[in-house]
């Protein structure tokens, strides 16, 4: 009989993980490279199957990652990359684990190494960034120029499975099935420029409206089968 | 639901810090060798600690960092002419050196200079230059020469002297420099030493008497940023407001 409780319970705890992933999205709205962060829609009764209990609810949802590029940026700053090509990605490392990123808005960290988002140190060619200084040219094939002589260069990196990218912190991505360092020549990067986030103001609050009502209509159904419980309890009395 | 309410709160304080900022660059769009400030928003919206394991949604813990980190874009600023001797804009890399209070080394690109009670060069806010030059007081046509330094013809010659030599310095990371107000920059603790040099020598920009170097604010970058800003941080108060009305119809599911 509490069926019904546990089917709106489900529906209210998707919802409510649509709304995390809505309010990451609008928080990240303007950092550079924020892939927009999608709430995985399991198939209803794949949750409620998976639901022993009541109490269970659905597990943590995946938070998947909708991988279209977004704007350029021009910022002039000359540590500030983009990746022309969709399929490409920096990667970050803090030594133990590395993420992908299409965020390129790198500086100098006090040792001279190029550190992305949260510090982490950008990956090249011949691993860690070690730089001169900050005034420094970008070629489009990677290469870090330093008053005419080459300094370093970016690597560029292929996931191996695009689609099962997963979301991290910030603008940062997992990639599961590993990845792949691209040769030489393939793809090109764009210094003074950064890619802006592609979270769209429109969706999020296009998907707010429709969840806010959707959880309204779930409330609805909560409380009129609680009236029509208490009205069978009280009818059982009467008689 | 909370988690909600917390990341979008931190979307508008993150906006908010933004705006702070923009203020302060459109307030010094006129102010000399004014440099544009912006904030690093990775560090604005650090969720929570590094490390998380794959697949396990996003991070739960919203906490944002103490303080806000902050950019400088060294950009050169337009050079604009002036007409007064004593005002030096730097064409190029570089930063003259001033003392601060509590043996603290200041450095600026604002070269607006006057000769203090002293006899020495300060900039018109009052700090003294490092380099130790002593204008005497009969001297006149008091001028400063592209490679730095000081000349002045004083009382009964006719040939100019020179006082002195201003130096430059560079550093290997502009970037990193903390602003401290009032045009002055200061070096984060633990940098390298700076490289000093005569202006014009060793990748230094040159000196340009009766110039001072204008703000690098764009108006048009700033406007942009702004009216972005506005429609974000709405878009944070929407999420907010949705999931606060959330909050209150899952708590009245129990009527009565």
């Amino acid at each position: 009989m509490s069926d019904i409780f546990q089917i709106a319970s489900v529906g209210m705890q998707q919802g409510k993980q649509r709304l995390e992933a809505i309010s990451l999205n609008a928080s990240s709205a303007s950092q550079p490279g924020y892939r927009r962060h999608v709430a995985t829609v399991q198939p209803f009764s794949a949750v409620f199957d998976a639901s022993p209990t009541a109490e269970a609810g659905p597990g943590p949802a995946l938070q998947q990652v909708d991988l279209h590029p977004g704007e350029l940026m021009s910022t002039g700053h000359p540590l500030d990359v983009s990746i022309d090509d969709d399929d490409l990605f920096f990667a970050l490392t803090d030594g133990t684990q590395t993420w992908l990123t299409r965020a390129g808005s790198f500086h100098l960290n006090a040792d001279g190494v190029l550190v992305g988002e949260r510090d982490l140190r950008v990956v090249g060619t011949q691993g860690d960034v070690h730089l001169p200084g900050s005034d420094v040219e970008i070629g489009a094939d990677g290469r870090i120029t330093h008053q005419g002589a080459v300094v370093g260069a970016l690597q560029l990196f292929k996931p191996n499975d695009r689609v099962s990218l997963q979301a991290a912190q910030g603008a940062l991505l997992v990639a599961p099935a590993g990845m792949q360092p691209t040769e030489a020549g393939v793809g090109r990067v764009r210094a003074g420029t950064l890619e802006a986030s592609n979270a769209d103001s429109s969706r999020e609050v296009l998907t707010l409206v429709t969840l806010s009502r959707q959880f309204e209509g779930l409330s609805r159904i909560v409380q009129g089968y609680d009236e029509v419980l208490g009205r069978a309890i009280q009818k059982l009395g009467e008689s | 639901m909370l988690d909600a309410l917390y990341i979008s709160a931190i979307g508008l304080q993150a906006q908010k810090q933004q705006l702070d900022t923009v203020a302060s660059n459109l307030s010094n769009v006129n102010t000399p060798a004014y440099k544009r400030q912006s904030v690093d928003f990775s560090s604005v919206l650090d969720r929570s600690p590094m490390g998380q394991s794959v697949g396990t949604g996003t991070g739960a813990s919203a906490e944002a960092k103490p303080g806000r980190m902050l950019r400088y874009d060294m950009a050169q600023g337009d050079l604009h002419p002036t007409g007064r001797p004593l005002d030096v804009a730097i064409g190029g890399v570089g930063f003259v050196e001033v003392d601060l209070p509590g043996g603290v080394t200041g450095y600026s690109r604002a070269g607006s200079l006057q000769v203090n009670a002293e006899g020495g060069l300060s900039l018109t806010n009052g700090f003294a230059l490092k380099a130790d030059i002593r204008v005497p007081g009969n001297a006149g046509d008091l001028q400063i020469q592209p490679d730095g330094s000081v000349t002045a013809t004083l009382a009964g010659e006719n040939a100019s002297t020179v006082l002195g030599q201003i130096e430059l310095v560079s550093f290997s990371n502009p970037e990193a420099m903390q602003y401290r107000g009032d045009g002055l920059f200061t070096a984060p603790a633990g940098s390298a030493d700076p490289t000093r040099a005569r202006p014009g020598q060793e990748g230094l920009g040159s000196l340009v008497a009766g110039n001072l170097e204008g703000s690098n604010v764009s108006l048009e970058n700033e406007m942009v940023a702004m009216m972005l800003m506005q429609r974000v941080y709405e878009l944070n108060s929407k999420v907010v407001q949705t999931a606060d009305e959330l909050m209150g119809m899952s708590n009245n599911l129990r009527r009565g």
